[in-house]
This record gives C-alpha cells, structure tokens and sequence, in this order.
C-alpha cells in the first residue's frame, strides 16, 4: 500500500447511483434512483423534510446498504470493495456527529487516518503530515490540544471536516454540514468545503437545507421528492417557482442575488408582516387567531407563526 | 512539515502506565505480606525464592502466592472486561455481567451442584466457565435475532432477559439444595482464598487471549466512540469489532467470575478510574483498566484481611463497601463523563 503525497490534490472521482433502493425496516425510501456526480465540482442535494436525501447520502457513502441497485465508484461497485478501500476514496461525514468527552481535535483528526493503516503499521510519518496538513487547512492547528467540547459549534464542525480531510480522499460527503451553526459559521463552513474543492480539485457532494446557500455554494443541485430526483442542474435551473411550489410546496419568488448572481428564494407568506407597517396593527387582530391555527398546519409558514403569537402577546398586556 | 501535533498525540501516558504498574506490584506485594499470621518482608523474599519448609514459607506458596494470583487474573480480567463493555455500549453504567456472562456462571455451577452432586471447587469452575460462555453465545444470538442484528441495544436487552431468567433459575435451585444454596452464597459475595494454585496456569490462556482481543479491539472501540455511521465511513468492520469485543468481554468475565465470583463493582468502577486517567483513547484505557483492577481487587484484598481480624473480610463484600461510597463520591464529583 502506497501513500500518495500527503493531501495535496487528489484526483476527482466518480460517483452513481444505479436503480437505488434503500430503505429501513419496512419502509422503503428511496426506489430506483439513478444519479450521476462525477467530476470535479460541489453538488447540493436539496428537498423537503423526509424526502429522502440524507438517506441517498447514506446509501452513497454506504452507510447504509441497498436493498437493489448499486452505487458506482470509479468503476466499481461499492458494495463489492473493501470497506477500507472505499475509505481511501470517500470520506462522509453524518449529520451532527457526536465524539466522546475530553477527546482532543488532534486525537480525533488522528482517527481519520485510519484506512491508511495496518495493523502492523499503526501510525508513520506519513499519518503525521497528514494530520497536521489537515488542520492547516482548516486553520485548527492552533487548536490541536484543545479538548473538542471546549470548542465553538463552527469550530468543531471544522475539526470534523478536518478529519475527513485526514482521510486523504478525492471524494467529500457531507450531510447537512451546517446543521445547529448560526448564519456565520454556516457561510463560514461552506466557504471552507468551497476552498477544498476549488483549489483541492475534490468532489463534494453535500445535503444542505438552507436553498439560498446550496444556490450560492453549489455548481449543481440536485432536488428531490418522495425519494426522488425532481430536477438537476445549475442553481438557476433548478431554482424556479414552479420547482418550489412542486417539491416543497412553497409559493415563493426567485429573484437574482444581488451579491453573486446565483437564484435567491424569497418564501411569499400571506401573514409576513410589511417592513414600514407599525407593529400594532387593529386590521390584524381578527386574523391572528387564523394565523396561529394556520401556522400549525404548515411549518414552512414559520414567519407567519411569530408575527401571530408576538401580536397575540401584545394583545394580552 | 512541521510536527505540530505530536506533542498532543504522545502527552506523558507512558509515566502514568509506569506508576500503575507499580501500583499493582505493590498490591501484590501487601498481598503476600499482610495477613493473619505476621510475615516479616526478608522472610517472604526467602520463601519466595530459598524455601526452606518453614511454617512461613508454607503460609506464603500455598496460601497468599495463589490468592495473590488469582487477585492479578481477576482484577486485570474484570477491570478490562469493564472498559470494553462500556465502550462497545457507550454506556457509562455497563459493567462485565452485561451479556449474562455472571450469572451464566452461576447458575452453571448451582446446576451443577444440584444435578451431578459437583463438589470440588476446581470442577465447579469449570462449570462456572462453560456457562459463562453459553450465557454469552445465547445472548448474542437472542439480540441478534431481529431484524437490525446485534446492537447494543439488543444485546443489553437481551443481556437483561437472559440475567433475570437465570436469577430465578438460581433462586429456584438454592431453595431446594441447601449445599448449593451455600456455594453460591459464598460465590455471590467472591473472594480469591482457597482457590487451587494449579488453576491459575489453566484459566490463564483464556485471560491472555481476552486480553490479546482486547487490545486488538482498542481502534475499533476508539471509532465506534464516534458513532456507527464515523466508523463505518473510516473503514472499520462494525461486525467484526463487536464480535471480537464480546468475545474478550465473554472470556475474561468469564474466567475470572467462575474463579472468584461475582465481584460487583470492580468492571463498573474501574474503568471510570482509568478514564480519569487515560482520556478517551483505549488504547491507554484498556491497560490502564487492567492494571487499576488488579491493583484495587488486590487491596480490598489485603484490607479485608486486616479489619476483621482474626477472621477475614471476603473481597466482594470489602468491594462493595470501598466501592459503594467510592462512586457515589466519583458520580458526585463530576457528573459520569458521557461516552
């Protein structure tokens, strides 16, 4: 087994799924599907709640194994290579990963070289350059002695990308990567995964929630529904109101973003509270209690919700 | 490229080690040393390697060397059997009787005595083991009947079931048969006096393999600490480690309670000791287990010995009144670290 030089570039890889099936227990999410993400570049998965993507990033990082189908890398079946070749290749990362208390970031980061030894080759060298370049690239090095809970949520979300990176692999899965940070460190992860993937040449693909940044951070996204894929392509082909109000059932308009250019959702609510309207309102009392009701029904209506229970509160005093 | 991160990955353990090491040796030498009958340190160096007949010399080979032994195979078998039952679990209250393996023993040995008349202690221990073995394997295969295979979960479950079944098995057997209702009585509480010095070289390969798996389990159980899924997307063969890893839970607890009893509280409190001391990392922890479970059994040992003299203190009983407040003080102190 030969190392290759460190983590400096490693080539793109190829990955698809063919006639995918996957499922838990009874219940089969996901059927038949069929994706290609070969080549260099980002791709988002993006959809509703429970329509399935994080379930396909499994079954792709083969986390999860299928009941039919096969995912392809570079040629092979997933299913038929050693778990620690495939390790060499793809590194995922789950949603939200937990690591036990008092773990140090350079301990955890360690763990990642893990598929580059042997049993009769526990740690070299070449695990070390690895380790350190990792953190490097993450800007952890500092770090490298901290216990893990002692750290920032976006710090820690970097350490375990960092040991992703350990892993030395041309192929990146991340699953919600922002899951839990606020807007700063989400734009400050993803612009991470973006210099890891522009200036490393790797393949990321990553399930992200948040359409705005999966249109800005992503060259092509993919959307699902009911296990699904319901369109892909580039961000402003895929981003329409037509696809909103289909996959996610959101009435919504697209506007450019006035920053980069890319497709900028912006959700239309009937109870949105207008920007230049004084906050008590007399028409919207009779409507409240309607908006309260509606928002229960519908989570995407969140807006709605807050300005119903702040007028309602109001209203009480 | 720099070595940044070396200092982090070696911070001085290998001291530690060294001083656990020591600990145990002087465990093991209070152990010979201190008993009913005064033995002057000179005497037990003479006795040990220049006997001469002596009543001293007797005292020491045939009595406290063995009990000392058994202490080393039962401490360090129970202390790492805890570590990695925690571990596999990410359980913090997890102790070696887990999967059934305890009371497999017992009830193995009650069975034993109820239906073939057993008698001596060397064959009982026998008994002892094989059930151990066959609680385990039966466990393993009641949680791994669902759909999910084995998981911790399961194996707890079924763990529990399997304990409780036996339990009244047992309390069944004792009520009718008054000399198992005191064979297990004595064993319940455990203790390391009497047991046949010849047993020690038969149990040990057991104890070394457990051992050996042990230590090969060690990166697993470190990615496992991870999570599932992280171990998987590292290359680890989840299956594969859970079954080495109960396979030397299985062998060391079961060795050392067919041998000693049941000894509560040892492969519950050590490891947390051991963790204090090693961090997260297990392949520090599980020796840092053994060698704080040999050293602890040990002293309870030699405590036990001197409180009530001129009689004894059996260990388990000793265990359970060092151990008790021991870790009502450790749980209080800092709340039990979370896996």
């Amino acid at each position: 087994m030969t190392l290759p030089a460190s983590s400096s570039t490693p080539a793109p890889s190829g990955l698809a799924a063919r006639g995918l099936r996957l499922g838990y227990g009874d219940r089969v999410v996901v059927d038949g599907l069929s994706l290609d993400l070969s080549g260099a570049g980002t791709t988002a998965i993006i959809g509703p709640n429970g329509c399935g993507k994080s379930t396909l990033l499994r079954g792709l990082g083969r986390l999860l194994k299928p009941r039919g189908g096969q995912v392809v890398l570079d040629g092979a079946d997933i299913a038929r290579m050693p778990t620690k070749e495939v390790a060499r290749r793809m590194a995922v990362l789950p949603q939200a990963p937990q690591a036990p208390e008092g773990l140090t970031v350079a301990d955890l980061v360690a763990r990642g070289r893990h598929p580059h030894q042997a049993w009769y080759r526990q740690w070299s060298p070449g695990d070390e350059a690895a380790v350190d370049a990792a953190l490097a690239r993450t800007g952890m090095l500092e770090h490298a002695a901290s216990p893990l809970d002692e750290l920032s949520g976006g710090q820690r979300q970097r350490v375990w990308i960092s040991m992703a990176l350990a892993q030395d692999t041309g192929l990146l899965l991340l699953d919600e990567p922002t899951t839990y940070l606020d807007l700063a460190h989400q734009v400050e992860v993803l612009e991470l995964v973006t210099r890891l993937q522009r200036d490393d040449g790797r393949t990321v693909v990553m399930v992200l929630h948040d359409l705005n940044l999966a249109a800005r951070y992503a060259r092509r996204l993919v959307a699902m529904r009911d296990g699904a894929v319901v369109a892909q392509g580039a961000p402003a082909e895929v981003l329409t109101e037509e696809l909103l109000d289909a996959v996610f059932g959101l009435p919504a308009k697209v506007i450019e973003d006035p920053v980069t250019g890319a497709p900028l959702v912006i959700p239309l609510g009937s109870y949105a509270v207008p920007a230049d309207t004084a906050p008590a309102d007399t028409d919207t009392d009779t409507e409240t209690d309607s908006a309260v009701g509606a928002g229960a029904d519908d989570d995407d209506a969140g807006a709605s919700v807050d300005t119903g229970a702040d007028e309602g509160a109001q209203r009480g005093r | 490229m720099s070595v940044a991160v070396l200092p982090v990955l070696r911070r001085h353990r290998t001291p530690v080690l060294l001083a656990l090491v020591l600990l145990a040796a002087l465990a093991a030498l209070a152990s010979v040393v201190v008993g009913a009958k005064q033995v002057p340190v000179t005497d037990v160096w003479g006795a040990l390697f220049h006997p001469s007949g002596s009543e001293e010399d007797i005292v020491v080979r045939s009595l406290r060397l063995p009990r000392t032994g058994f202490g080393l195979l039962a401490g360090v078998a129970l202390g790492v059997a805890g570590a990695l039952a925690q571990g596999h679990t990410r359980n913090p209250l997890a102790d070696p009787g887990l999967l059934g393996v305890t009371q497999g023993a017992a009830f193995a040995m009650v069975l034993g005595i109820f239906t073939l008349g057993v008698t001596g202690l060397n064959t009982y221990i026998w008994f002892g083991f094989a059930g151990a073995l066959l609680a385990s394997l039966l466990v393993f295969a009641l949680g791994g009947a669902g759909r999910g295979g084995a998981t911790p979960l399961t194996l707890a479950l079924a763990g529990a079931a399997v304990t409780a079944l036996l339990h009244g098995l047992i309390s069944g057997l004792v009520l009718i048969d008054q000399q198992a209702m005191d064979t297990y009585r004595f064993w319940q509480a455990g203790a390391l006096a009497g047991r046949d010095a010849g047993l020690l070289p038969q149990l040990l390969p057991f104890v070394l393999a457990g051992l050996v798996l042990a230590m090969v389990n060690a990166p697993g159980l470190n990615a496992l600490a991870l999570g599932e899924d992280v171990a998987r997307s590292l290359g680890h063969r989840i299956r594969l480690t859970r079954a080495i890893g109960i396979t030397a839970i299985t062998l060391l607890t079961g060795a050392a309670v067919a041998a000693c009893g049941a000894l509560a509280f040892l492969g519950l409190i050590v490891p947390h000791l051991a963790r204090a001391l090693s961090g997260p990392d297990h392949r520090w922890l599980l020796p840092f287990a053994g060698l704080l479970g040999a050293a602890l059994l040990l002293a309870a040992d030699v405590v036990g010995r001197i409180v009530a003299r001129p009689g004894e203190l059996e260990v388990g009983i000793m265990l359970a009144l060092i151990g008790g407040p021991f870790f009502v003080a450790l749980v209080r102190r800092r709340k039990v670290v979370r896996l």
